[in-house]
């Protein structure tokens, strides 16, 4: 297959960025976004054309959320519930012209071309994305009742790999799904409800302090995310943080 | 005092080349096409020689040789054939024959690699091919340990089947008298052979038996 990419390219956070056009033959369609890029890379580095454009990735099989890019406008591509590494060449015309761009949102500084720092998610996990237990031994499945209900809603929540996509595709680069997401996970458990009010508040401020914006509850996240997070989190996170608020046991 | 001269043709500019062509005194403007140069070199010389040849008039044949641009190797390069090398000859099915080859190609790749990788961009800046070298360094240093330990092995156990060591009906022949243990190999330094340290393997509560995998 044959396409026309526009990739941003930006060499570091302080310098200007711009669209570069690099066009590219006999990409098969099984081949995956990344290892597209990576035949780009190898093209521009052996031919001596230009530095190789930078984008992260680490698993690329869909779970550790490092490979987030805006693909035609869209987080991810094209396609629901997968990430970048997900995407194939064959969800694309023969002759497409693709646009290839960051992430967009001011917590989420340019690094180089499409790699963003995304250190700022870490930063509200370190503020209460936690549970403080005296780890030991594992202990036997079952021993603390869980309703399946719940176990399952935790589980889903669980399954959001912090790849930004919600922050990229929000208008005001809002963090809600993430944070409700983590919040949820944590708190549907019983092992999480001891520090619940605590946990939402520090999370929140945090959030907050590092400049992610309000959900004016577009859903443009919950469209976008390739791990399917619900809306239903954000709620979750709401009735949580105004319990917070209302003083219920916090330090 | 000396005169600078450089023979400018005299005339109108637009007209000094065909007039220095036409009265050129070497020879005769009218003999020149019958003359048949042959220009052999390569590069910029031969070029610019059969080109002012063939403007003057003459019949140029040239054979030359113009490198097509030189194609860099990146580091993925060094890397596919690092893991072509180990899979075909240290792979799941070994022998010394095998070994002894993978370990001489791999020396000579990694002798390539240092000559001749091209890493694009500096230190000073995010590179992400700078940091797939260091690591493809340690690759190579790992594949010639992981060669050597497969090397002086003299059993097929798990995973790592010698061809040499296996029963009749091709079945892993494994010789607990000799390699009952795991061996853990210390660093000496760049370029020194690792040395050995044997972790016996000892069995106290479970009886040692051999898989069938039929
Ligand atoms: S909620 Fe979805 S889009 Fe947002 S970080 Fe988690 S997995 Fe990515
Ligand atoms: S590279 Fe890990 S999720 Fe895509």
């Amino acid at each position: 297959m044959k396409f026309t990419l526009h990739i941003w390219r930006q060499e570091n956070a302080r310098a200007k960025g711009h669209f570069e056009t690099y066009p590219l033959e006999g990409i098969s369609p099984e081949c995956s976004f990344l290892e597209m890029l990576d035949i780009l890379n190898e093209q521009l580095i052996s031919d001596h054309i230009a530095h190789p454009v930078c984008f992260d990735n680490d698993c690329r099989e869909g779970i550790c959320g490092m490979c987030g890019l805006y693909i035609n406008g869209r987080p991810h591509g094209n396609d629901d519930g997968i990430t970048t590494c997900q995407l194939h060449m064959r969800k694309f015309k023969d002759g497409d012209d693709i646009w290839i761009e960051p992430w967009r949102a001011k917590p989420f500084p340019v690094i180089r071309d499409l790699v963003v720092d995304r250190s700022a998610f870490d930063k509200i996990i370190q503020a209460g994305g936690y549970i403080s237990t005296t780890t030991g031994g594992v202990p036997d499945a079952n021993t603390i009742p869980i309703p399946k209900h719940k176990a399952d809603m935790a589980m889903d929540a669980a399954s959001c790999i912090g790849c930004g996509a919600c922050v990229a595709a929000c208008k005001n680069a809002s963090a809600m799904l993430f944070v409700g997401a983590k919040v949820s996970h944590l708190t549907l458990l019983p092992q999480g409800q001891i520090e619940a009010a605590d946990r939402v508040h520090k999370m929140v401020c945090k959030m907050d302090e590092l400049g992610f914006g309000s959900c004016t509850n577009t859903y443009a996240c919950e469209a976008e995310c390739p791990k399917l997070i619900k809306r239903q989190n954000i709620s979750r996170l709401n009735r949580h943080w105004i319990g917070a608020l209302l003083g219920r046991d916090r330090k | 005092m000396m005169n600078l001269d450089s023979k400018i043709p005299a005339g109108p500019l637009a007209e000094k080349w065909t007039n220095y062509k036409a009265s050129q005194k070497l020879v005769n403007p009218a003999n020149k096409r019958k003359l048949d140069i042959i220009v052999v070199g390569t590069g910029l010389a031969g070029a610019s020689a059969a080109a002012s040849l063939g403007a003057m008039g003459f019949n140029v044949d040239i054979f030359c040789i113009q490198d097509s641009p030189r194609r860099a190797k990146t580091v993925d390069h060094f890397h596919k054939a690092l893991g072509k090398i180990m899979w075909e000859y240290c792979g799941m099915a070994r022998n010394t024959e095998s070994l002894t080859k993978a370990k001489q190609l791999v020396s000579e790749l990694e002798n390539e690699f240092w000559k001749s990788v091209f890493i694009p961009g500096t230190a000073n800046e995010m590179n992400p091919e700078l940091e797939k070298a260091y690591r493809l360094e340690d690759y190579f240093e790992l594949a010639q340990l992981v060669i050597d330990d497969a090397m002086h092995r003299e059993e097929s156990c798990g995973g790592h089947f010698r061809t040499e060591h296996q029963t009749q009906d091709g079945e892993t022949l494994r010789d607990d008298d000799r390699f009952m243990y795991v061996a853990a190999w210390e660093y000496q330094g760049h370029g020194q052979p690792e040395t050995m340290e044997k972790e016996p393997l000892v069995y106290e509560h479970i009886q040692i038996a051999k898989r069938n995998y039929k």
